[in-house]
């Protein structure tokens, strides 16, 4: 395990729930155990409205961390300026514990087809989202972090695998990694590799927050090929691989994603209440 | 696929990669690029095609579009058959890449899409106004509702010159049929009637009130930055100081004060 003394990059917030709109009334009513949510950037960096006042009551009580979807970094087009100064503000109004983003590209020439698309893993590739990394961490005055995506097609033309990939990014770009367990796991099943072998490789001092979700499953020629739906209950492989990444990691925070077909907010807190169960249990 | 010295293939750069999957995901691929993009793809030894995979992207490009608008749009959504809708949108955004950061603004050209449609009825591309001032009511910027009481501590000079601004959540939108009023059923087509809504926010809940021409015009010459003295003298015949002051308690427009 982690030493404890081992340099942290970014705090321990403890366990976790994403915000989502249908928790607003739980939460204002005093019904949340958890001790952190993750807020989507894009929901509250409109002009006005509803959101942003809700976040910022929230926010009075606990720390949150903002989790955006659009921020593209491995899109060959420009930065969005616009997109940049709207998040820089609604940092300035939230003062999130964690900021975070994915390792993908969602558009090209202006368009945004609005999904996590993933990178091929090569040293261009490396080399271009880490000078943007830097770019968007000087533009914050802080580090972020980057979210690993499931992914449903790989490159020939990869020169490493992904952690490797990641390994050499972190470290070059100087940011954090949101290790979403989930997303490796139906990764290794898409692509034939072994969870643990990614989960062992990565710096663990870089390691800054966990996503953990469910995934739904199809079958394709007898073999099984998984979709990252967020409309499930954690699945026993991936809480096995959260044990084990806590065991070589040390606590950190972690939160649960649900996204479709979501349950009451407390079937909700009692998903994450195990991953303080293995948090409790690992730090034995 | 040629190959590197190392024994890799020599693949794509970054940005051809993003141009040729960006055009396979929206659907404006050719045929040559779409098989373009699946030779790039490594199949793991798994028995998945580079296709199927591909499709998974492909697949949630329309659904997540679609059920945006579906969301944004409900009324015009409603109107056609799920063929049809699917098409309109294929076709809406294949002239209207969504752009924004953000999912809730893919709508925004949809209204002026549907009313160059020839297939499509004048009226339908009114409700899809309708229906976007109801979103862009629901995330517009913040204002303190005006206290109109306010005009009383003016002197005469001041009140002639004032003028006003449309708070950002408002919009003004008239039609020709009765397409605005939420009791009007119509199951094929709406009356030819003329009719005005202002669609406002009320606390942060988007609204809409039905108004008569007169008092609609009214709204519009607000809008066009007319002067208290200019409202006074051509609505002299009508109630314009209860609209007004309705305006201002509903927090439709706030004074243009130097
Ligand atoms: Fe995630």
């Amino acid at each position: 395990m982690r030493d404890s003394k081992q340099l942290r990059l970014f705090p321990d917030l403890g366990i976790g729930l994403g915000l989502r709109v249908p928790h607003y009334a739980a939460i204002r009513e005093g019904r949340s155990n958890v001790h952190w949510f993750e807020a989507l950037s894009e929901n509250y960096m409109e002009d006005g409205g509803r959101p942003i006042h809700i976040l910022s009551e929230i926010r009075r009580d606990k720390p949150v961390a903002l989790h955006g979807v659009s921020l593209s970094v491995a899109s060959v087009d420009p930065l969005n300026p616009e997109y940049l100064k709207r998040l820089k503000t609604l940092v300035e109004r939230v003062e999130p514990a964690l900021i975070s983003d994915h390792c993908c590209w969602t558009g090209f020439a202006g368009e945004n087809l609005h999904d996590l698309m993933p990178v091929p893993f090569t040293q261009e590739a490396i080399d271009h989202i880490a000078a943007r990394i830097l770019q968007v961490q000087e533009f914050l005055g802080r580090r972020i972090l980057l979210e690993n995506v499931s992914s449903y097609v790989s490159f020939k033309h990869s020169e490493m695998t992904e952690w490797e990939f990641l390994k050499e990014l972190l470290v070059k770009a100087d940011c954090g990694l949101l290790l979403d367990v989930n997303n490796v796991y139906v990764s290794s099943i898409n692509h034939n590799f072994d969870p643990l072998d990614y989960v062992r490789a990565i710096p663990t001092e870089r390691i800054g927050q966990i996503h953990l979700a469910g995934h739904s499953e199809r079958e394709e020629g007898g073999e099984r090929f998984l979709i990252d739906t967020h409309d499930a209950p954690v699945c026993d492989d991936v809480w096995a691989l959260y044990e084990e990444t806590v065991s070589l990691v040390g606590p950190v925070s972690t939160m649960v994603e649900w996204d479709a077909d979501i349950p009451s907010y407390e079937r909700l807190e009692e998903e994450v209440m195990k991953a303080e169960r293995i948090r409790k249990k690992v730090a034995l | 696929m040629s190959a590197a010295p190392n024994g890799k293939p020599v693949g794509p750069t970054l940005a051809e990669l993003q141009k040729t999957l960006s055009s396979v995901i929206n659907g404006s691929a050719s045929s040559r690029e779409n098989a373009l993009a699946e030779s790039w793809i490594d199949l793991a030894g798994q028995t998945i095609s580079a296709k199927d995979r591909l499709d998974v992207y492909v697949d949630a490009w329309f659904m997540r579009l679609e059920e945006s608008l579906a969301e944004d749009f409900p009324k015009v959504r409603a109107r056609f058959k799920s063929g049809e809708w699917e098409a309109l949108l294929r076709d809406y955004f294949a002239q209207s890449p969504s752009q924004s950061f953000t999912l809730a603004r893919a709508g925004d050209a949809f209204p002026a899409f549907l009313s160059e449609k020839l297939q499509v009825p004048k009226w339908l591309a009114d409700i899809a106004l309708f229906e976007k001032a109801l979103y862009k009511a629901l995330s517009a910027r913040d204002v303190d509702v005006w206290n109109v009481a306010e005009l009383q501590t003016f002197d005469e000079e001041k009140l002639e010159a004032l003028s006003f601004d449309l708070q950002p959540s408002v919009t003004l939108i008239e039609s020709k049929w009765n397409v605005f009023d939420p009791d009007v059923e119509f199951g094929s087509n709406p009356d030819l009637i003329d009719s005005f809504v202002v669609v406002y926010r009320d606390g942060f809940t988007p609204t809409s009130r039905s108004v008569a021409a007169d008092e609609f015009e009214f709204l519009r010459q607000i809008a066009n930055k007319a002067t208290l003295g200019e409202l006074a003298q051509e609505f002299q015949e009508t109630n314009w100081l209860v609209w007004l002051s309705e305006a201002a308690s509903e927090g439709l427009i706030h004074p243009r004060l130097k």
